[in-house]
């Protein structure tokens, strides 16, 4: 593994296109400070894209998809489905990936590789994104200021979701909504992102008897009478919008669908806890009262 | 000898076979006859040693031996049944076909050897024409021949010096056989069975086919022995009517020295039989 | 005998063609030169790695896996006596699919407390003993009286199936997405986890496997003329049964257990085969081990480098390129065809 830099060097002057690669000067100095980073976790992509390791990025994986940028690089499939082969060749100095994952068969082959797997735990939490920062800065030369700032930025937005939820005094019973088509629908019980989500936006999840997502029921779903449902944009836009969520059985005797209550959120941005999430959050929080409000 | 002492079967408590006694002799031909479901094709399986299940009574003996006591691979050599009729799975070629009939000593054996014993038996029934034909596309008479050739090299190839009495068992020979072909296949069997010394049992449904090429009959009605013995002794007027409930003429053939029979399902018409020209 | 001979040489070849493309190409550009020093041990650590712990095991398992599934093909459309039948129909998949997923579906609580190693390591034991267990169970059924009734046995494993795809798809409704997905890709196939450790539990029961179908090949061609002409001739019908069952399951629950459900090549691989060559079991098995292994071979090259640096599942890829050569070839030869 301490040779890795020489490898490198080695690497690029052996191969990239075959025989036409007479090896890259310019490569082989530039090549001891940047990084080649594969970011297997698409909070962890946005979280290296704001601390300006976006362009160090070699190699994403399928839930990468913010910012915009992460879609210009290569796709690695998802994380259960990696090619070994495939990363080596984009000759990553370090793959960052979400704690949960990091047992995959792919993975260990690629640490038996000499290529550096760092797991980062990842919790449902405002902080989280300092927190995976601060792991990501043990590997990546991120200065402390910057990560400070990160953290003043994040607490501003507590700030701010603080200030929203003061300003409220009813605790309004959120349903989370996982779809995809009419045909699989799953509601969030607790012990999920979503249910924490919502409780960090002053909520409640409607449903509290049972942990993990389970299939939608017509009679859980009045059973659970949600002040508000919560989706993901592209659940509610599986659906035909809320004209085809209407034709659940039992959605139309909830009192969010009667009041009109639906909240539809970029699934990452709401759910994915990386830098934004606070902002999410107030954003979730500043919907799911008004709407009780109004 | 092939000998069935007291055979039976039950099924699902009905008696398809009850105490039937048969024997199969070598050098002779042996026919069963009787009406549709009489259990003649069942004998002929319990004298194959194929039928193993519960409900199977009596005993069969090859050359004094007990039949379930004789190794499978040891009892191909023994005997060979020529089915009624073969699905193959899958196609495969006439000569694949007939080289099943050494797969008992396939090991002891080179493959040129298998090869040439394949043709010399193909050459014995004029079938080297159809060599590398697939085995469906024949019609009903050149796959008997085929299978006559497989059973025959099958009971050849393990008693190369004929040491051992061996049987030809041939159930329904002559199904979807036209008229030439019925006849002509049933005097090839026999005859080649004779030149060998095999033991023949034959399931036939020709009256006259079998008067012709049967040394001994054994008539069966609803699984029951009707009578058994040499042609010349059974082969009358009251076994035939109360074998298969017709009346019939017995005369001289005219051509063979065998008896003709003509049947007649609705009684003697009453008028003169036309004299044969 | 001639022509035996060249067909030999073109399987041979073919896999040599198959192998040699599939060590050549990789996401990971390797010169031919390069590879050869990594191949002889003379290259970077890193190139070595890559083609003795990466390439090098995937392709063997390749060619594991494809003879196999194409063997067992083989040999239960000869047991069966049905040009349709392959391993699924004797219990082997759908009692593999339905543990495996089991397995996903439940390790968070049964296996919490262990390493995501030891619950993948769960995933294939389980698809394993399901395979055999179903495959138990579906022999059970058909056997009876000491004799096993193979139309019998063929509506029970489809009755079994259903069964099990039932439940299978009851656990898949209660899935959530993370598990959904890993149950998407383990049914859809896989060899990205291929390494030597896999090699070295496939490669054995294979090859044992493989040489026991093949000591039954007499009696698979017996079997072609229905099992009372196999009896005839001298061959134990029921043990001959009971071994190709027994060693069908265990050839392909070790297999499927490790790669996941790799469709088309059981069903496919032996008829191209037949088609060609006929269906003489002697040949017949070796051919479809080999044609076999090319072709999954060829499939896993393909889903490993097309998609690069991403993989696609080898799954899609068998049945996009099988089934439609497979139709092309049925039609080319409709007419040579009369078991259809």
């Amino acid at each position: 593994m301490k040779y890795f830099p020489v490898f490198l060097l080695l690497l690029l002057g052996l191969t990239a296109c075959g025989p036409s690669s007479e090896g890259h000067p310019e490569a082989e100095t530039t090549g001891a400070e940047e990084q080649r980073i594969v970011s297997l976790n698409g909070t962890l992509t946005e979280l290296l894209y704001d601390l300006g390791y976006g362009d160090q990025l070699v190699g994403v994986d399928v839930t990468s998809s913010y910012p915009a940028a992460a879609n210009e690089v290569p796709k690695l499939g998802h994380v259960s489905q990696l090619n070994v082969e495939g990363m080596l060749a984009l000759r990553p100095t370090v793959v960052f990936v979400a704690d949960e994952a990091k047992d995959k068969p792919a993975l260990k082959t690629l640490a038996e590789a000499g290529v550096k797997v760092v797991p980062v735990k990842m919790n449902a939490t405002l902080d989280n994104a300092v927190v995976a920062a601060k792991t990501l800065a043990d590997h990546l030369p991120i200065e402390t200021d910057k990560i400070d700032a990160y953290a003043a930025s994040i607490g501003s937005d507590k700030q701010v979701l603080e200030t929203t939820l003061e300003g409220t005094e009813i605790t309004p019973r959120v349903l989370f909504i996982y779809a995809r088509g009419a045909k699989q629908l799953m509601v969030a019980g607790t012990d999920t992102e979503a249910a924490a989500m919502i409780v960090l936006a002053g909520g409640e999840n409607a449903i509290q008897s049972f942990s993990d997502f389970k299939p939608l029921t017509p009679e859980a779903l009045v059973e659970a009478a949600p002040d508000a449902i919560l989706m993901f944009s592209s659940g509610l836009a599986s659906l035909d919008g809320k004209d085809g969520l209407a034709n659940i059985p039992g959605i139309s005797q909830t009192p969010a669908f009667r009041n009109d209550h639906i909240i539809a959120m970029d699934g990452h941005y709401l759910l994915g806890f990386g830098p934004r999430a606070a902002k999410a959050a107030n954003e979730l929080a500043q919907q799911i009262h008004v709407s009780v409000t109004k | 000898m092939m000998r069935a002492e007291k055979v039976g079967l039950k099924l699902n408590g009905r008696n398809i076979l009850r105490d039937i006694d048969c024997t199969v002799t070598p050098g002779r031909v042996t026919v069963v006859m009787g009406k549709n479901g009489a259990g003649k094709s069942t004998l002929l399986q319990i004298m194959a040693g194929q039928v193993t299940q519960g409900g199977a009574a009596g005993a069969v003996s090859v050359d004094g031996k007990a039949m379930q006591d004789i190794p499978s691979a040891e009892l191909a050599g023994r005997r060979a049944v020529l089915a009624q009729s073969v699905q193959l799975g899958f196609p495969l070629p006439v000569a694949e076909v007939v080289e099943l009939g050494c797969y008992a000593r396939y090991h002891q054996m080179t493959a040129r050897q298998r090869k040439s014993a394949v043709a010399q038996y193909l050459e014995l029934l004029d079938i080297t024409r159809l060599k590398n034909r697939s085995f469906p596309t024949l019609s009903g008479g050149e796959q008997k021949r085929v299978l006559l050739a497989k059973c025959l090299l099958q009971l050849d190839v393990e008693n190369p010096d004929h040491k051992n009495n061996r049987y030809l068992l041939l159930d329904e020979p002559t199904a979807a056989l036209d008229l030439e072909q019925q006849y002509r296949f049933v005097d090839l069997a026999t005859r080649l069975a004779r030149e060998r010394g095999l033991g023949v049992l034959a399931v036939l449904h020709d009256l006259n086919l079998a008067a012709r090429f049967a040394d001994d009959l054994l008539f069966l009605r609803n699984g029951e022995t009707v009578a058994a013995g040499p042609t010349t002794k059974v082969l009358t007027k009251t076994i035939i009517q109360e074998t298969f409930n017709v009346d019939c003429l017995i005369q001289p053939h005219p051509c063979f020295n065998c008896p003709l029979i003509t049947t007649l399902p609705y009684g003697k018409p009453n008028i003169a039989p036309a004299l044969a020209p | 005998m001639h022509s035996r001979f060249i067909i030999l040489i073109i399987l041979f070849s073919l896999l040599a063609v198959s192998l040699a493309a599939g060590i050549v190409t990789g996401a990971y550009d390797l010169s031919v030169a390069d590879l050869w020093l990594a191949l002889t041990g003379r290259a970077e650590e890193l190139e070595q790695f890559l083609v003795w712990q990466v390439r090098l095991p995937r392709l063997l398992m390749a060619v594991v896996v494809g003879s196999a599934l194409a063997m067992t093909g083989a040999a239960t459309q000869g047991l069966f006596r049905n040009p349709l039948a392959e391993p699924t129909l004797i219990g082997v998949t759908s009692g593999a699919m339905l543990f495996a997923v089991g397995m996903l579906v439940f390790s968070v609580h049964l296996l919490a407390a262990f390493p995501l190693w030891v619950q993948q390591l769960g995933v294939s034991l389980a698809s394993f003993i399901g395979a055999l267990l179903t495959t138990g169970i579906v022999y059970r059924l058909a056997a009876g009286r000491g004799q096993l009734n193979v139309a019998t046995m063929l509506l029970a494993g489809i009755a079994i199936a259903a069964l099990t795809g039932a439940i299978t798809g009851l656990l898949i409704y209660q899935s959530d997405e993370e598990q959904l997905r890993d149950i998407t890709f383990w049914s859809l196939g896989s060899l990205s986890g291929a390494n030597w450790t896999q090699v070295a539990i496939a490669a054995p029961i294979v090859i044992t496997g493989g040489y026991f179908l093949g000591r039954d090949a007499l009696a698979l061609n017996a079997f072609l003329l229905g099992e009372r002409e196999a009896a005839q001739l001298g061959f134990s019908v029921e043990r001959v049964k009971k071994r190709v069952i027994v060693w069908t399951a265990l050839i392909v629950g070790v297999c499927i257990s490790l790669t996941g459900l790799i469709g088309f090549v059981g069903l496919v691989i032996p008829h191209v085969l037949r088609l060609w060559m006929g269906t003489d079991y002697r040949r017949l098995l070796l051919y479809s081990g080999l044609l076999g292994a090319s072709f999954l071979l060829m499939a896993d090259t393909l889903s490993r480098s097309i998609l690069a640096p991403a993989e696609l599942p080898i799954g899609i890829l068998t049945a996009l390129v099988g089934a439609p050569f497979f139709l092309w070839l049925l039609l080319r030869e409709r007419r040579k065809i009369s078991w259809l």
